[in-house]
């Protein structure tokens, strides 16, 4: 049996503050990187559901990816660019990531569908999948962070 | 219960709404020029397997996808009235039964995005989460 003293409760504190950040950022990037992106309907391929279909690339690229909190960070865009919100955030903070914009903004149409074309709801589907990427994060934390 | 007991108790409580709404389901052929019409997507993000076997499921985890189709030119709060027949018929923490289930609303239908227009309609997305627990 493990016991504890006052004496003790900093280094808990800390190896908790610690947990939490690998946490949230594993599950984020496992959010981000988990979103897959297809050849779409102009390349031969199809509208996939939870797929970012991509015809020319504009709407795959557009993924703006912004931090607010203890450290802020806004304006990068590019289909990588949560990677550096990712490597910034800390427990806490807000991220922010979106697809469109004026480099894509027919974005909402390929999401949500338009023209008898069903949409393929990547964010949804993401969002669907965060649970499981927190639960499977959680175990990565604890095995990081002894 | 299985998957498309489910999908089907959600379809029923859609079809049940007053006014009833014309509504477009994937893979069923529909005219996308008929408006007022909503189309409707049923995502499953998770299911935990029951012991039973044979495909029945303790548990499922989705989302309902309601694209609001309304004519163009009659305004940006044009599906706004559909989509508080979707809140009436769908609010948060409202619960149905079926058979071999229960489902539970998890979140409010709330708008998704910005409507915006394709060529032939107005479009207002909203979505709302569901758990359903096999009985």
């Amino acid at each position: 049996m493990v016991k504890y003293s006052w004496a003790d409760i900093g280094k808990l504190a800390d190896k908790s503050d610690k947990r939490l950040l690998v946490i949230v950022r594993q599950s984020t990037n496992d959010l981000l990187k988990g979103i897959k992106i297809a050849p779409g309907i102009n390349r031969g391929g199809s509208r996939q559901r939870g797929v970012i279909p991509r015809d020319l690339g504009a709407l795959a690229g557009s993924l703006q990816s912004s931090l607010s909190g203890t450290t802020s960070l806004s304006g990068p865009v590019g289909q990588t660019s949560w990677v550096g919100v990712i490597g910034s955030m800390q427990v806490g903070d807000k991220a922010r990531f979106a697809w469109g914009g004026l480099v894509a903004p027919y974005a909402a149409a390929v999401h949500f569908g338009s023209n008898g074309v069903t949409g393929t709801f990547w964010i949804d589907v993401a969002k669907g999948k965060w649970p499981g990427y927190v639960r499977g994060a959680i175990v990565k934390a604890k095995a990081a962070v002894r | 219960m299985n998957s498309k007991d489910i999908s089907n108790a959600i379809k029923a409580r859609l079809l049940a709404i007053s006014p009833a709404p014309e509504i477009s389901w994937p893979n069923v052929e529909f005219n996308p020029g008929v408006v007022p019409r909503w189309e409707v997507t049923i995502i499953k993000n998770r299911t935990d397997p029951s012991l039973k076997g044979g495909g029945a499921i303790d548990r499922e985890d989705g989302s309902v996808q309601i694209v609001i189709c309304t004519a163009q030119g009659i305004g940006e709060d044009a599906g706004l009235d559909d989509l508080d027949l979707v809140r009436a018929s769908f609010a948060k923490g409202d619960r149905f039964s079926f058979t071999g289930g229960q489902c539970t609303i998890m979140t409010e239908p709330s708008q998704s995005a910005q409507p915006f227009p394709d060529k032939t309609s107005f479009r207002l997305p909203t979505s709302f989460d569901y758990v359903a627990n096999a009985t």
